[in-house]
């Protein structure tokens, strides 16, 4: 229903239920605001948005609370109105500090514009600024309580964004402070939600201070290398070096997307190629690391065989970078054996039995089931999209925990099991014939009454578990699911065919689709079947497989049994931005440019296609993955002629129908695939190997793998209790 | 003026009617219309003469003759007789005894005098923790009346009807706040009081809860049918744990007797109350705040729109009312909306407690009709002010209200003529100064309480309330400036224009009283660096004022320092080495002539 | 008790002042001390404990003890109210142990009431 509401002459048209603010925004009349934000429920704390409304015996009244009335007529400037925020404005810098020369919001700060815009030289009253010591306490975000005007912002996005209520009001009156209970050190999930939402300088990062003033900063749009979530990013270089990270627009980051990039400025970063000369890695040129690596792989596939080499590639690269790694193995080493190792314990069943909503549209969904208690730690936009949902849309969540975490406090049923497997055994039973506990009942009547339910599927399964996860998913009428991915271009290694049995987009790789590829590749392919990633290690054992060419991963940090396999390979290359446990003991070392140091595209868990740019020069001598491969090629004797990540992309669409009319920013519809529907299973399992999380702090949230531990700032992040 | 050729003075003494004097009144008045007398003779009710054990006792003038144990069958034998036939009834007849004793009489004594108990109609009478003697004196009939006799719609018009106005300091028409709650539809609805009663010198509803815990029970039972709500709230503030417990007390009590819990008398309707206690906060008497803190929320107050009628109590509809309007519920329900109307002025009907406290020889508790003048309320009632001295204002509303000078003394004490003049009726509480009050002090006094007990969300309240504070006491130090009282009356009107909530709205109005009613004396401080009222001691200059010294050596007596020489006959003289400045022969001077 | 019905509220309720009225049989004398928190702060307790004492003392059954909230003439407490069978009540203001026990002698042993001591006599005006 729209109602017409007529600011300051303006008749504009607007939703029923909107608030003046919205409707004065509609005509086109700047009102000024402190503690309003779009993401926030509306607070009325800062009076400052206060206008004059025709007929009201009030004075003035809060535009920002007040919901808009049909026929309301509003004035948002008058004489009044000025001598009033000015007075809000002048009580509020009685006691702000005259920070701004070393205040890192400076530029960006709201009292700043304000104070700027209604012209305030001179106060009625005397200052009184009573210092108080900024918190040096706390990791990763500094407090400086002495610049904070209480808007609550801070607070609110805690609770209402995160459901994590770390920040609080505490005190009252003049000594009203905002602070965490008994000023205690932050123990949150340092996402810097608050930073970035805070209209001064109160809340800054530890990691930007004294860094860079902003409006010397120049934004780069990329997508964080983390998770599987690929939030936008923006790397806000100065100098060509990238000084801090914000999200694109208001999209929300975690502490490992706002934080994590300075590993790529980690001294372990490898500048020069290296090789082995009489049992130590020595630094040497391109040209003869190439060659070094040519002439031994040459050997070793006139010795044993193309299907004696294996290739390893990665979840962190580009879609160009796999694609192009796919392409060499098969196309000038002539093997089959190229896979990754994520896939031991990946997601079970995704893009096969299961296929990601869309994440921003988690609240569209009456009930959210969630299987796993950590997919707020493990894809953390996934967490806050479900938190959105229950505190924005009022969506009911029924949480699988058999402990305590933040998404208790926001459940509307919670089950209390360890796995889901006999959560979901005894929801099945309850669907069809009503028995079992009160929880039990009450989430199954809820699930079974949803129009469509949300199903967030965890990041590992037992068969047994993805059997019965399969089973129930058939009984709900209408189901979405939120697998958890945990690296971020997973997705994309397997879109673009990083796998034995698959060529990209998923066509199996049998005498047809070999033939085919072989025709737009103009090369001679390979027949066999290829080694997975499993066989390949068990190879080594058996001696199935002499060498190795590992691209952007690091097995021996995961296992120090590994390692020792690794060590007994023939010959084994790595291709890696750090001086990394497998590089170690490599027989040849190549510096890959890190993602913020080239262009390409990934393709997150929603299979959405995103553009990553690059924001700084590589480092030193290293190069982009893809290129590094071409100019391997060449040293074979194979030809690779790309001359951009572009030119990769278009040779992509032309041989992959699943991108073929893909544009960044769209999502691959799951109908598109050939594996949709199928019952096979794309995830690897061994006894043997047993990948294991490498956890940087205690939490999986602060974790990813061996990257984030050369982050410093993530590395500050420390549990004391 | 009407001129009538006879009066009848029933007794209105609790003793009278609860032998049924106001039925006896009822009767004479319809008898009287009956026969065509009621332009004649004119019926008054009057406070307790003393003759209780007599009652229903009347006075008939100018004759004076006494009746007594006049019952309502008799009245129409009565007035043939006495009034038409002119024969004075034999059998009713009364001697009062001679004024052997010469204790005086309530009717006599100006503090009872002018006082009409209803919400405190139990007051001295009752245990509070013996249900029964609550229901002796007319207990939950008002509640089975609204649960059984009435529909919500009819218990809403008779609220409305008596013009029963909110009493904890808004005024709000109560009976219009239960039919906008009655209208929103909602499965769950709460009813809640509000027992925080955080002015300073307020204690109206503390005497209430602690004598009469059942009266806002029951007055909670009729809103609850009122509104359609089930669960209710009593808000105590923890500072009353005295109240508390009577309100456990009863509650628990009204409980095993089946006035509260499911299926009250019988009637099919449920209501459950619980007590909630507060933690100290001020600003939790705000209604928005104290649905926050027993959410378990930091008591801050919301924004309205939406209003706790349509969302309250955890977004569901709630009503809150203030202990004194639940307390005046029972008797409107039992006696009508008429008789609630009949005291009162127009916009004002009813009674109001004040708790009377200060300068006041008469400190206490006491229930006037609305329209009193308030001259009456201070020096009939009050007694004057203690210890000879002069009146200089009383102050009402408590830190949200404001001061009222001598000047207005005859304003009658209802809700827009005090509103006129600046200060607001409150829940209450009157607080009388006089002379040796300094204004700008008093000012200061009540700032110091609303800055430290804002709730610090809003900007204009939070940092205007400290500012002003910071003014006043520089003024009250001696470092008041040119400009000052213009600057306190800009920022004042400002912070009570843009403030969140009736704290902020309301604080500065004891400062904008005050200069508007003793400007001199904020003058006085500012540019004489003088305090006229001998208070702010950085502003007394400790001499003494040769000319106005009546020589009789009252101070050099009182001096604890021995800081001043005196000879009989001679001027006195402060030593200012010694004085150390305790202001005792200040206190002392019935002259005024230290400055 | 049990759940109480209409009927029962109005019999307690005569019942009540049946007893109440003092008219016929039952008690006496009804001694009300006020303890409201004002009295209580005044040293009501106190006085209290002094009317028990006298009463046990007496040995007389017929005198009934009985509380109440404030009375309202807060800055005269302690005070209490004594009514006499068939008499209007005499409210006694500024006790201290001394006059208390002064008066449970002269006025309910003895039937005086103690003029010095008290304020006023009668019932307040309830419309």
């Amino acid at each position: 229903m729209e109602i017409t509401v007529t600011v300051d002459g303006k008749a504009v048209k607007v939703k029923a239920g909107a608030t003046i603010l919205d409707a004065a925004k509609a005509a086109g009349s700047r009102v000024p605001t402190l503690c309003h934000d779009n993401k926030l429920h509306p607070f009325g704390a800062c009076r400052i948005c206060l206008v004059e409304l025709e007929g009201s015996p009030r004075k003035f009244t809060p535009s920002c609370t007040t919901p808009a009335i049909d026929n309301m007529v509003v004035r948002t400037s008058s004489p009044a109105l000025i001598e009033a925020r000015r007075m809000i404005l002048e009580l509020l810098l009685i006691k702000h500090p005259l920070d701004c020369p070393v205040c890192d919001k400076a530029g960006e700060c709201r009292l700043q514009d304000l104070v700027h815009e209604y012209g305030l030289g001179e106060s009625r009253f005397d200052a009184e600024k009573g210092y108080l010591p900024p918190d040096y306490e706390s990791a990763v975000i500094e407090r400086n309580i002495s610049r904070c005007i209480l808007c609550g912002k801070c607070v609110r996005i805690c609770d209402e964004q995160n459901a994590v209520g770390e920040w609080a009001f505490t005190r009252r009156g003049t000594r009203t402070r905002i602070s965490t209970d008994f000023d205690r050190p932050l123990d949150c999930e340092f996402c810097g939600e608050c930073v970035e939402i805070c209209p001064v300088g109160a809340l800054t990062t530890r990691q930007f201070k004294y860094k860079a003033r902003s409006w010397s900063l120049e934004g780069t749009p990329s997508v964080c290398n983390y998770c599987g979530c690929g939030c936008p990013v923006s790397f806000e270089r100065r100098d060509g070096k990238i000084m801090r990270v914000s999200p694109a627009r208001e999209n929300y980051l975690c502490a490992k997307g706002r934080f994590g990039w300075d590993a790529v400025h980690h001294a372990d970063r490898l500048t020069t190629p290296k090789m082995r000369v009489g049992g130590e890695l020595v630094d040497c040129t391109w040209d003869e690391a190439l060659a070094v690596i040519a002439t031994n792989l040459k050997v070793i596939k006139n010795k044993r065989g193309a299907d004696s080499i294996g290739g390893l590639g990665s979840v962190r690269t580009t879609n160009e970078d796999n694609y192009v790694f796919q392409k060499f193995m098969r196309a000038v080493i002539g093997t089959n054996n190229v896979d990754t190792l994520a896939r031991l314990k990946a997601p079970r069943g995704l893009n096969t039995a299961f296929f990601s909503g869309e994440l921003s549209r988690m609240g569209g969904h009456e009930v959210i089931l969630m299987l796993d208690k950590d997919a707020g730690e493990i894809n953390p936009l996934t967490g806050i999209e479900v938190v959105r949902a229950v505190n924005k849309k009022g969506r009911n969540l029924i949480l699988v925990n058999g402990g305590y975490n933040k998404f208790n406090k926001i459940a509307s049923v919670v089950l209390d099991y360890n796995t889901p497997e006999v959560a979901l055994a005894e929801l099945l039973q309850a669907m069809s014939s009503g028995t079992g506990s009160d929880a039990i009942k009450k989430a199954a009547e809820m699930l079974k009454g949803a129009g469509s339910v949300a199903l967030i599927v965890p990041a590992f399964l037992t068969d047994k578990e993805y059997a019965r996860t399969r089973e129930f998913a058939s009984q709900l009428k209408n189901v979405t699911f939120y697998p958890l991915v945990r690296r971020s271009n997973f997705q994309g290694s397997l879109d673009m065919g990083v796998l034995p049995d698959y060529y990209p987009g998923y066509q199996k790789a049998n005498a047809e689709t070999t033939a085919s590829f072989a025709k737009a590749w103009d090369a001679i392919l390979p027949e066999t079947a290829g080694m997975n990633a499993v066989q390949m290690i068990d190879g080594i054992k058996s001696g199935k497989l002499a060498a190795l060419y590992i691209m952007g991963d690091d097995p021996a940090a995961s296992n120090p049994n590994l390692k020792a396999l690794l060590d007994g390979l023939e010959f084994l290359v790595v291709q890696d931005i750090f001086m990394t446990e497998t590089a170690r003991i490599a027989d040849v070392v190549l510096p890959a440019a890190s993602w913020v140091e080239k262009t390409g595209t990934f393709t997150n868990l929603e299979r959405r296609l995103q553009q990553i740019r690059s924001a700084e020069e590589p480092v030193a001598e290293s190069r982009p993955d893809w290129e590094i491969i071409q100019a391997l090629a060449k040293k074979m004797g194979g030809s690779l002629h790309y001359g951009s990540a572009r030119d990769i992309m278009n040779e992509i669409r032309s041989t992959t129908p699943l991108y073929a009319d893909l544009a960044p920013g769209s999502i691959w519809p799951q109908e598109k695939s050939p594996l949709a529907g199928a019952d096979a299973d794309l995830s690897l399992s061994s006894d043997v190997i047993n990948k294991k999380e490498v956890i940087a702090a205690e939490r999986l949230l602060f974790s990813s793998g061996m990257t984030i531990t050369r982050s410093k700032e993530i590395g500050t992040i420390r549990h004391n209790c | 003026m009407e001129t009538y050729r006879s009066n009848i003075m029933i007794c209105a003494g609790t003793g009278c009617v609860a032998n049924g004097s106001l039925k006896v009144k009822d009767a004479l008045e319809t008898e009287l219309i009956k026969r065509n007398l009621q332009k004649e003779v004119k019926v008054v009710l009057t406070g307790c003469n003393g003759f209780c054990a007599k009652g229903p006792v009347m006075v008939v003038y100018p004759e004076d003759i006494f009746y007594q144990m006049v019952k309502a069958e008799d009245v129409p034998h009565l007035v043939e007789e006495h009034f038409i036939k002119g024969r004075p009834v034999k059998k009713f007849l009364y001697t009062p005894p001679a004024q052997k004793d010469a204790i005086p009489v309530m009717n006599e004594i100006p503090f009872f005098k002018h006082q009409v108990l209803r919400a405190l109609r139990n007051r001295s009478l009752i245990d509070a923790e013996k249900i029964e003697e609550y229901i002796a004196r007319d207990g939950y009939l008002a509640a089975a009346k609204a649960l059984t006799e009435m529909t919500p719609e009819q218990i809403v018009n008779e609220v409305k009807n008596s013009g029963l106005r909110g009493r904890g300091g808004a005024g709000f028409l109560t009976g219009l706040k239960w039919e906008l709650c009655a209208r929103v539809s909602g499965e769950i609805k709460y009813i809640l009081c509000n027992g925080d009663e955080g002015d300073p010198g307020a204690f109206m509803d503390r005497s209430i809860m602690e004598a009469d815990p059942h009266s806002v029970l029951e007055g909670m039972i009729v809103a609850a049918k009122a509104i359609g709500a089930h669960y209710g709230y009593i808000y105590v503030r923890a500072e009353y744990p005295l109240a508390v417990h009577r309100l456990q007390l009863a509650i628990d009590q009204a409980k095993e007797n089946g006035l509260l819990g499911k299926d009250i008398l019988g009637s099919g309707f449920d209501l459950d109350l619980e007590i909630y206690q507060g933690a100290g906060a001020f600003v939790c008497g705000e209604e928005t705040a104290l649905m926050a803190s027993i959410e378990g929320k930091r008591g801050m107050p919301r924004p309205k729109p939406p209003f706790p009628a349509v969302k309250g109590l955890w977004q569901r509809p709630s009503v809150l009312n203030n202990v004194e309007t639940f307390a005046n519920v029972p008797p409107i329900i039992l006696s009508g909306a008429d008789w609630f109307a009949s005291l009162g002025t127009e916009k004002s009907k009813g009674t109001k407690v004040f708790a009377l406290s200060g300068a006041l020889n008469n400190i206490g508790l006491v229930e006037v009709p609305m329209g009193i003048p308030l001259r009456t309320v201070i020096f009939d009632i009050g007694g004057g002010i203690k210890g000879n001295r002069k009146y200089k204002a009383v102050q009402m509303g408590g830190p949200s209200g404001g001061c009222i000078p001598e000047s207005l003394l005859d304003t009658p004490v209802d809700y827009e003529n005090i509103n006129k003049t600046g200060a607001i009726m409150g829940s209450g509480g009157m607080v009388v100064m006089d002379e040796t009050t300094c204004m700008p002090a008093m000012a200061k006094f009540f700032l110091e309480f609303t800055e430290d007990e804002s709730c610090g969300k809003c900007v204009p309240c939070r940092v205007g309330n400290k500012t002003l504070l910071t003014i006043l006491a520089r003024i009250t130090k001696g470092e008041g400036r040119e400009g000052d009282i213009e600057l306190l009356l800009d920022l004042s009107q400002q912070i009570k224009d843009t403030s969140l909530c009736g704290l902020g709205q309301t604080s500065p109005n004891p400062v904008l009283t005050t200069i508007k009613y003793f400007r001199e004396e904020y003058e006085a401080h500012i540019k004489e660096k003088r305090c006229p009222a001998r208070v702010c001691t950085p502003l007394v200059k400790f001499v003494v004022n040769d000319e106005k010294c009546k020589k009789c050596g009252t101070c050099f007596k009182a001096c604890p320092a021995g800081a001043i020489t005196w000879e009989k006959g001679k001027v006195a003289y402060i030593d200012p080495e010694k004085c150390t400045k305790c202001k005792s022969c200040i206190k002392s001077c019935k002259f005024w002539a230290i400055d | 008790m049990a759940k109480l019905t209409i009927a029962d509220l109005k019999k307690i309720k005569e019942e009540y002042h049946a007893g109440q009225a003092l008219r016929e049989g039952g008690f006496k004398v009804k001694i009300t001390v006020h303890m409201g928190t004002c009295g209580i702060a005044a040293g009501a307790r106190p006085i209290m404990n002094v009317i028990l004492e006298e009463l046990a003392k007496s040995g007389r059954k017929d005198i009934a003890v009985t509380t109440s909230g404030c009375a309202g003439l807060c800055s005269k407490e302690p005070m209490m109210t004594i009514e006499l069978s068939g008499e209007a009540p005499v409210r006694y203001i500024a006790l201290t142990e001394e006059k208390a026990r002064k008066i449970f002698a002269e006025h309910v042993m003895a039937g005086k009431p103690v003029k010095e001591y008290a304020l006023v006599v009668g019932h307040e005006t309830t419309y």
